[in-house]
């Protein structure tokens, strides 16, 4: 096979629950080996998709492939696919060793291979000598765990991860999250995963795909979509950001559009930022800032936006400020642990230098 | 200021816990205690303590006999209506089809006679001269009837229509609780249909099945009314010991209600221990999606089935309403009754004699129900403020009378109650207006008892602590937030309990008198006297009751 081709495809998928078209044409590659995160708010159509791949749905249109081969209208069991589901769905009747090897009894592998097999993925989720315990007795991390060493006892072509993460507690999810990680890429196997968490989708996913209603946003390395966001829904969906409405000013050298966004206070400055979609001068654009591309600056600065200070947040590392402007949006800035600035403090906003750029978005009339 | 806690006394502590445990114990103990010695020749009018009626029981091969039938028509109950309930729950549960939630709300209507009543309805529709052996015969032109409704086969073929309800309820909610997930998870790996059955959702439904084998054993082990009006010679525990009572050999029939006693004990103890914890989902799931048939036939033909089964079931119910209609004397050879009118209701309510038993059943179950749910309520307070050893003994106590068949506490109520002692608890109550109610409560206080434990452990602790932190004494706590809560749980269990005593047979036989003779006595002198009419006419009152408090109880549940 083809280095470059892909591995798993899915191409145009489409579907609809009665009215409500739940994912519309969702076309992804995934080359061998590759961890691909879908990433998305609920009801963006994730799951769907999920379950079209592992073929508990069927798709209104489009297909899946594997290797070169169609999987579309395989039944789940025919597909050779691996699952580890929200809540685990381990057999709560039987023991860790009895989940483990029951795909490897559904097909029919003999007793001594199973055994084998079940110690090996025991031992690459670090459960060795737990094979007797029952699920009810072990920790919820360890079900999780159990749930992916039975998922992928039968070496299955693709894994399918749903929330595997959500029913942890947050002190337990992070390490989870890393054993997770590295046992998927210790196999090597192809996987998706679904999530609604960015911090998740991020840290496991090689390259990780957002959805919004039905819909691809953006696929492409967690570093990609941070910052060169190509939708506003991405912008702000992934990582924090802050909006600024005004109108298009000018087109710069190097792809750069200038916004004019009124002060609030008769005045307006002139911010610049990446071009991201359809811009036209004279046109409503919204500019979207990251808090590290924002500093606080001297109050009525030229170039700065005026406002107050609603409110600061410390996080340990780092400190925030928010800040009620002027013109009545409402902004976040990265700020200085130590600054010493608090809610009611009169302030200016301005670009920081040298950080990353503002994207700036067309304002769709809605 | 506050004054500092002092702990209070131990006996204001136990005080109300140890009044609950004497109650309990005089109402529910003492009287399995007094038969268990008289029959052991100990406290009674015999010369002090003897084997002598366990040996003459031991030689006696009809009881041998007897015991052994009881029991393997209980086994054979079990197996029948696992065989009739389980299908239909995977039918109305796992299915799609028009029409689903009005038929398998309907499928249940079976409970809703009480046991007398469903008998009856047996013996009209498939009697000798039921409705469907005179159909038969006239459409084949035999000179007999097709068959007779006698023996074990009748005896099964009630059981198996009442009891099936069990399994029918206990695997439909196991089912609806399935996670969904957990069959999806067996077809990832490669688990076909008959595989993800056997080995994950079987397994999940064992407790489930468990629980409904107990409850019909235990319900059939217990049967009276079937044995009693269809077995003619066909002897099971039950009516052995009504037997005896009735020729007045009292003490055999002592015996006789003692081992009965210690079976349905052995048989419930070792049901539990095959039930064994339950194996519950590690997560919560949501319930496997219906399957969904799309093509029409297909859909048309799953109705057509599941209307056909309730149509089937609810056979009795119809011929119990139409005999309710024939007037007396005007229908003798002919297929259908060639006339109908409400004759038989009018003289229920009209005549005095007619209406005397609906009026003692009335005031007697109310009675019965008000005092079950005080104690239960009472019993499961302090069951669950004492915890430990001590609550589950005080739980023991109010869920006895339900594993012990009612022939045998009815025995060991006449028992305690005959003899005038008043400083060891026992009054001459048996054959005053007393006895009846008392027996009723006893029986009914497992129904009031389980349905209040169950909602009290629903409560969340803190509710009550909460009261009491902004002010709220006690009293003021438990009428203002304990009972409102309570609520669903209390109606449940006292409708319950209200219909058991209503439709009750197995105990008034034993313990009636003329004057407060109940409804389901009425019912069976109407029978003897061949009064089918106004028989029916009782019975279907006690239907529609049943009926109405088992739409309320389920639209609760569902709540």
């Amino acid at each position: 096979m083809n280095d470059d081709a892909p591995y798993l495809e899915l191409r145009g998928l489409y579907k609809r629950f009665g009215e409500v078209e739940v994912l519309r044409d969702l076309s992804l590659e995934l080359a061998e080996g590759e961890i691909l995160a879908l990433l998305g708010p609920s009801g963006s159509g994730k799951t769907t998709a999920l379950r079209l791949l592992a073929g508990f749905e069927t798709p209104d249109r489009g297909a899946v492939v594997v290797g070169g081969d169609e999987v579309t209208a395989l039944a789940p069991a025919a597909r050779g696919f691996g699952m580890v589901f929200q809540h685990y769905a381990l057999f709560p009747h039987m023991t860790v060793y009895q989940n483990v090897a029951f795909g490897l009894e559904s097909r029919g592998q003999d007793r001594r291979t199973i055994a084998r097999r079940v110690d090996a993925m025991l031992e690459l989720v670090d459960l060795g000598g737990f094979g007797a315990r029952r699920v009810s007795e072990i920790s919820g991390g360890q079900q999780q765990r159990v749930a992916l060493a039975r998922a992928l006892a039968p070496e299955p072509r693709v894994l399918l991860l749903d929330e595997p993460l959500s029913n942890l507690d947050p002190a337990l999810r992070e390490r989870t999250r890393r054993e997770l990680r590295e046992a998927v890429r210790e196999v090597g196997i192809t996987t998706v995963l679904v999530t609604h968490e960015q911090e998740e989708a991020f840290h496991v996913g090689e390259r990780v795909a957002v959805l919004h209603r039905g819909r691809l946003e953006q696929v492409g390395r967690p570093e990609e979509l941070y910052a060169l966001p190509e939708s506003r829904f991405v912008a702000t969906f992934v990582g924090r950001a802050s909006g600024l409405k005004g109108t298009l000013a000018s087109f710069h050298d190097g792809g750069l559009a200038a916004v004019e966004i009124a002060t609030g206070t008769g005045g307006s400055v002139r911010w610049r930022g990446r071009r991201a979609g359809e811009l036209a001068a004279g046109r409503p654009a919204e500019l979207v800032a990251r808090p590290e591309s924002l500093r606080l600056a001297d109050a009525g600065g030229p170039g700065t936006l005026p406002g107050q200070v609603v409110e600061r947040r410390f996080t340990g590392a780092l400190a925030y400020a928010t800040v009620r402007l002027e013109n009545a949006a409402e902004i976040e800035v990265l700020i200085d642990a130590g600054a010493g600035v608090d809610a009611g403090d009169p302030v200016s906003v301005e670009p920081r230098a040298g950080a990353l750029p503002f994207s700036v978005f067309p304002v769709e009339d809605e | 200021m506050s004054r500092p806690t002092v702990s209070r006394p131990t006996l204001a502590r136990y005080g109300p816990a140890l009044a609950v445990a004497a109650a309990l114990l005089w109402l529910v103990g003492y009287p399995l205690l007094l038969s268990l010695f008289e029959a052991l020749g100990i406290g009674g009018a015999g010369a002090g303590f003897t084997l002598a009626h366990f040996a003459e029981f031991a030689g006696r091969g009809d009881e041998w006999l007897a015991l052994w039938r009881s029991l393997w028509i209980s086994a054979a109950s079990v197996a029948l209506a696992a065989l009739v309930g389980m299908p239909l729950a995977f039918l109305f549960e796992r299915a799609d089809f028009p029409g689903r939630r009005t038929l398998g709300a309907l499928v249940v209507l079976p409970v809703a006679l009480p046991p007398l009543v469903g008998v009856i309805a047996f013996l009209f529709l498939w009697g000798e001269s039921g409705f469907a052996s005179r159909l038969i015969q006239a459409a084949l032109a035999l000179e007999r009837p097709p068959w007779r409704l006698q023996g074990p086969a009748a005896i099964l073929l009630v059981h198996g229509y009442s009891m099936f309800v069990f399994f029918y309820l206990f695997v439909r909610a196991a089912l609806a609780r399935l996670d969904g997930a957990m069959l999806e998870a067996a077809a990832v790996l490669g688990a076909g249909r008959a595989r993800t059955f056997f080995r994950v959702v079987l397994p999940q439904l064992r407790p489930a099945l468990l629980g409904a084998s107990l409850l019909t054993f235990m319900t059939s082990l217990g049967s009276f009314s079937a044995p009693y009006v269809f077995a003619g010679g066909y002897r099971v525990m039950t009516t052995q010991i009504y037997a005896s009572m009735s020729n007045n050999r009292i003490g055999t029939a002592r015996v006789e209600a003692v081992v009965l006693a210690v079976v349905a004990l052995l048989a419930l103890v070792v049901i539990r221990r095959l039930q064994g914890p339950d194996a519950v989902a590690a997560g919560h799931g949501v319930a496997p999606a219906r399957r969904q048939t799309a093509r029409p036939l297909a859909r048309a033909a799953l109705t057509a089935a599941a209307a056909a089964a309730v149509a089937f079931l609810l056979l009795p119910h119809a011929t119990l309403l139409l005999i309710s209609l024939a007037p007396a004397d005007v229908w003798t050879v002919e297929l259908l009754p060639p006339e109908l009118s409400l004759a038989n209701y009018r003289d229920l309510f009209s005549e005095p004699e007619r209406l005397r038993p609906m009026l003692n059943s009335l005031w007697m179950a109310t009675a019965a129900t008000a005092g079950a749910v005080a104690l239960g309520l009472a019993a499961a307070r302090q069951a669950l403020r004492l915890g430990g050893r001590l609550g589950a003994g005080l739980e023991g106590l109010v869920a006895l009378p339900w594993a012990i068949p009612g022939t045998v506490f009815a025995l060991a109520l006449g028992t305690a109650f005959s003899v005038d002692r008043p400083y060891l608890g026992r009054f001459v109550w048996v054959g005053t207006a007393v006895i009846l109610p008392l027996a009723y409560l006893v029986r009914c206080l497992p129904i009031t008892g389980r349905a209040i434990l169950a909602g009290l452990r629903q409560l969340d602790p803190a509710l009550e602590e909460a009261a009491a932190s902004l002010g709220a004494g006690r009293a003021r706590a438990f009428a203002r937030v304990v009972l409102p809560l309570l609520r669903p749980a209390l109606v449940a269990g006292l409708g319950l309990a209200f219909i058991t005593a209503l439709g009750d047979f197995v105990t008034s036989i034993v313990l009636y008198t003329f004057t407060t003779r109940p409804i389901s006595i009425e019912i069976q002198t109407s029978l003897r006297v061949q009064e089918f009419g106004a028989a029916a006419a009782y019975g279907v009152l006690l239907m529609v009751l049943s009926a109405t408090v088992f739409m309320v109880w389920g639209r609760g549940e569902e709540a």
